[in-house]
């Protein structure tokens, strides 16, 4: 990106989350003040920098879409700023890797301040977004990666390939072979396979691998015997919506 | 009568989105409400039907800054459900999940959130011109505690490895060594960041009201205790609905909670130390009288200055844990439990104060009931009665200045609103 002489502004902006994936930019204690002195960052509520400004040229979204100021907010947002990026599993899922198969229309709620049902989106079903930086909670890597993109005004690419790839490069055990529903076959990875390397299914947080194919997943499940839990048919529905589920 | 609302709008530097406001009809301050702006994640809806196993991996969700103890309360009060009961050796891994994650939300609310607007600066990005060695330190000190949650939970933001029954993998021995050292470094590097929150200048505003806090006589209280309502009672975890209850007010998305009695709280550093003074470590005892800060107080700013004794403490308890530890074996890293029906319940300690977490599972292990209190949902009521006073000694100076110093109260509160903000009524 073309950004004359000048520092890029950026500003970050938290809609509905558990700021997790911010407090994960704040985790990098190491290159934070590089950070702070490569950027002009103008607006991050969370660390109370609120400057004026007129436009942006990159506005980092975190959090899911959950009501109508939100969705004005993210136009607002998007209007200002050249390039958009959607921080986190929230936006760019809407954070539905937790939310699984609840259906909110099922039960009768009432909800305060006037919110009419329970939603909660991603940024991309309202507004362009150019880049995506997956996980729950984003890997700290990953967003060095992007800001060293943005600085070289080159295009980010999240890995496209699946969890596995990273977690045979670790020498784990597959934890399939130990018949525990792990997720990583379809999962896109860039995590360094961190739940399986500490004896945890992949649980799916950053979306569905480049090409993924969930039903030969449920192959797998079945040639191995194990038993597909209820709760993992929901996520793999989430993930890449197979039909056979 | 003449009527004006000071209103400070989503304060910055606060966990989540918040509205502050207050109503000053004819002189007088009538009204004080702390309005959760987050959107509603109904979490405990969401939990509603799921397995057992995936509970801790959700009510973890619920907070950035805090999951740490949100996992091991989910976990700690599902294994209450399944009558599940860890070695020793596992309690104390926990202990060291969480108190990693303890000294990580403290520094950030200290150093990031509290310690900018008392220089007279916004940020702790304003700070780096002036004070670029500090904010060092202060990073180095948040990266040798996130380093604690990583080398036992396996990662510092939503922890993988506390799982209902254990873990599902040990550190080696070589790692609690790292981690070991990290913890005395940790300790070394303390000493500055400290002084300048202890020695800084707050507003003397005091106001008598109730603390709340986990409690055992024997121990600073992390997350196994009684609850102690101060000048009341002592309650078992399981009693919490009969002290305690909700209000819900339509300005905010969050329950506000109240004792039975009608009486606001307190709950957080201040509140744990207002009733376990005497557990607190000896050092961090005199680091309190050193700096004349006695205890009980009743004046909320010190709740800060409790965060920063806390961070000897608890780094101090993370030292002592990792010895006794390293002296023995972990012989097992998950204990065998069977699936039944039952209802736990779960009374920790998080950084912002008491956290409970109360499931009830049918007998295949499916939540049939959740519900969960976070710190910040007590508070409110008793940000509110504090506004209410604070800015009644406030009256006659300018709105900005008003504004600013309503800030500085709510923040020390170090209120996480993503937290509080779930609430739901069904019709």
């Amino acid at each position: 990106m073309y950004r004359g002489n000048g520092k890029l502004k950026v500003g970050i902006f938290s809609l509905s989350s558990c700021e997790g994936c911010l407090v994960q930019v704040l985790n990098l204690e190491d290159e934070l003040i590089d950070i702070f002195k490569a950027i002009d960052l103008v607006s991050c509520r969370l660390l109370g920098v609120e400057k004026e400004y007129d436009a942006l040229d990159v506005a980092i979204v975190e959090g899911a879409v959950t009501n109508k100021e939100e969705e004005k907010e993210l136009h607002e947002i998007r209007e200002k700023s050249k390039l958009l990026i959607a921080l986190g599993d929230c936006a760019c899922h809407g954070g539905k890797f937790i939310v699984k198969d609840f259906h909110v229309k099922e039960i009768a709620m009432w909800l305060p301040r006037g919110v009419d049902k329970f939603r909660a989106d991603p940024l991309d079903k309202y507004v362009n977004v150019d880049y995506h930086v997956y996980g729950c909670p984003i890997d700290r890597e990953d967003f060095i990666t992007l800001l060293k993109d943005l600085l070289l005004g080159r295009v980010y690419r999240p890995v496209s390939y699946n969890v596995c790839a990273e977690c045979i490069l670790k020498e784990n055990e597959c934890l399939l072979d130990e018949k525990i529903p792990c997720l990583g076959p379809i999962t896109r990875g860039g995590c360094k396979a961190i739940c399986p390397s500490h004896g945890r299914e992949c649980i799916g947080c950053r979306g569905p691998a480049e090409d993924t194919n969930v039903d030969s997943l449920i192959d797998i499940f079945r040639e191995k015997g194990i038993e597909i839990p209820p709760y993992l048919l929901s996520l793999i529905k989430n993930l890449g919506g197979a039909k056979r589920v | 009568m003449s009527e004006e609302i000071v209103v400070v709008e989503k304060i910055p530097k606060i966990e989540g989105h918040m509205n502050f406001s207050v109503v000053i009809r004819g002189g007088k301050v009538v009204k004080a409400r702390a309005e959760a702006l987050e959107g509603i994640r109904l979490l405990e809806r969401l939990l509603v039907g799921m397995s057992f196993r995936e509970v801790p991996d959700v009510a973890s969700r619920m907070c950035g800054v805090c999951q740490a103890i949100h996992k091991v309360t989910a976990v700690q009060a599902v294994e209450d459900a399944l009558g599940i009961e860890l070695p020793e050796e596992l309690e104390m891994l926990r202990k060291l999940v969480v108190i990693g994650g303890h000294l990580q939300s403290h520094i950030l609310h200290l150093y990031f959130f509290v310690l900018p607007n008392f220089l007279g600066r916004r940020s702790i990005l304003d700070l780096l011109p002036d004070n670029e060695e500090l904010v060092k330190t202060v990073l180095k000190l948040k990266k040798l505690a996130n380093a604690l949650t990583e080398i036992t939970g396996g990662r510092a933001v939503h922890p993988v490895t506390p799982v209902v029954g254990g873990f599902s993998k040990i550190p080696s021995r070589h790692s609690l060594e790292r981690a070991l050292a990290l913890m005395k470094k940790f300790k070394e590097l303390l000493g500055e960041p400290l002084d300048v929150i202890l020695s800084l200048d707050m507003p003397d505003f005091k106001r008598k009201t109730t603390y709340v806090s986990l409690y055992t006589g024997r121990d600073f209280p992390l997350l196994r205790g009684k609850v102690k309502i101060s000048g009341w009672k002592v309650f078992e975890p399981h009693e919490y609905e009969n002290y305690i209850e909700y209000v819900t007010e339509n300005y905010s998305s969050a329950r506000h909670y109240v004792l039975r009695n009608g009486s606001e709280y307190m709950v957080g550093a201040l509140a744990r130390l207002n009733v376990n003074y005497e557990l607190l470590s000896d050092s961090a005892k005199e680091l309190a009288e050193t700096y004349g800060l006695k205890f009980p107080s009743n004046r909320p700013f010190d709740n800060n200055k409790a965060q920063a004794l806390e961070l000897l403490h608890f780094s101090e308890e993370a030292i002592t844990i990792l010895e006794e530890l390293l002296g023995r074996a972990i012989k097992t890293k998950k204990v065998p439990f069977k699936l039944s029906e039952g209802e736990g319940v779960s009374v920790t300690e998080a950084p912002r104060g008491l956290l409970i977490h109360h499931y009830k599972l049918d007998s295949r292990g499916r939540v049939e009931k959740a519900n969960i209190i976070t710190p910040t949902a007590q508070n409110y009521k008793c940000m509110e009665a504090d506004a209410l006073d604070y800015v009644t000694s406030l009256l006659g100076r300018e709105d900005a200045d008003v504004k600013h110093e309503l800030e500085k109260l709510i923040r020390a509160y170090d209120p996480c609103v993503s937290c509080s903000a779930r609430f739901f009524r069904e019709h």
